[in-house]
């Protein structure tokens, strides 16, 4: 993943989960501050930590019955 | 490390070799899949908590959004993971699956041959993040117009979508056993998706990763059977078509067939 939209994706999801712990501290459950922030530290640690892997130069789309779409995209 | 037997030909064997070597040495299947269901474990607690007193109305959300769901999959399967779309995020999805996914695990073998593996078949955790993103308009739509438990309904709906999306596949690349021999859908789908994987069909057919519903509504299914049929056909392949030319995968079948 570029890292332009690494840190475009990180900053959504610290600007949500920012504003989802607002919302819970206006509310009756408080304590999902605490849940938001969690499922936010992993998404981030997924985002930023988790290794890509290259798997190798791939084969000609045409070895695998396909023929490239001159019109795609 | 491979499989000890295996009927893979000598280029699928140095496909997997060459795919292993560019992982990094510390990748772990079992943190890939932690962080994944962590995240959607924690987030369909979270969206539990804000459902309450549920109508029976409200409950329909669950069979539309998965209706939606299935087809979704279908779609970006036919044709973003198979089909090189000119746009950097959608190509390296068809890089990816088509010339990566497809290049480790052909027909002729399916399995891992350990958890390091699974890093060709779990989607990275990031996809997670944007479905979840994705969704999240529709809970603040869906609770605006037409309650916040239908909003928080289908959030949970999609979020599960994505986690069953996620077992079911691993499940089609696991040995064989009792479980998936046995048990409904599973062995279904471990079934439709090992003929997904047939490089002659891969591009047409059997687009679905969950379970076969859209396939059989869009007549892409290599089978000739009705909708539960396809849903429980399991391993048998007493109704496999005979002619699965890429022209007979063109038709779009919105009414029951014959069975």
């Amino acid at each position: 993943m570029p890292l332009q939209t690494k840190i475009l994706l990180s900053v959504i999801v610290v600007a949500l989960s920012g504003l989802l712990a607002w919302y819970e501290s206006l509310g009756p459950q408080p304590h999902l501050i605490w849940v938001v922030a969690t499922i936010a530290m992993i998404m981030i640690f997924g985002l930023w930590v988790f290794p890509e892997a290259g798997g190798g130069k791939p084969e000609p789309a045409s070895d695998h019955g396909l023929e490239e779409d001159p019109n795609a995209g | 490390m491979e499989l000890a037997t295996s009927p893979m030909t000598e280029k699928q064997r140095a496909y997997r070799s060459t795919y292993r070597s560019r992982i990094d040495g510390w990748y772990n299947g079992v943190l890939h899949v932690a962080i994944i269901y962590s995240i959607a474990g924690l987030a369909l607690w979270y969206y539990s908590q804000h459902i309450q007193s549920v109508q029976w109305w409200e409950w329909t959300i669950v069979p539309l959004t998965f209706a939606a769901c299935n087809i979704f999959e279908w779609f970006l399967h036919k044709h973003v993971m198979h089909r090189p779309i000119n746009l950097p995020g959608l190509r390296a999805v068809y890089e990816r699956h088509t010339l990566q996914h497809h290049q480790f695990f052909t027909e002729k073998e399916m399995r891992f041959a350990d958890a390091g593996d699974w890093r060709v078949t779990f989607f990275p955790p990031y996809a997670l993040v944007i479905f979840i993103m994705m969704s999240a308009p529709g809970v603040l739509v869906l609770s605006w117009l037409i309650s916040p438990n239908v909003g928080w309904l289908f959030i949970s709906t999609t979020t599960a979508m994505y986690i069953i999306y996620e077992f079911m596949h691993f499940c089609c690349h696991v040995e064989d056993n009792a479980f998936v021999r046995h048990m409904p859908f599973v062995n279904t789908l471990r079934r439709h998706h090992t003929a997904h994987h047939d490089k002659s069909i891969m591009m047409q057919r059997n687009m679905n990763l969950t379970f076969p519903i859209a396939d059989w509504m869009f007549g892409t299914s290599d089978l000739n059977r009705g909708l539960l049929g396809h849903i429980f056909n399991g391993y048998s392949e007493k109704h496999v078509k005979s002619d699965m030319s890429p022209d007979a995968s063109d038709d779009v079948r919105l009414s029951t067939p014959a069975e």
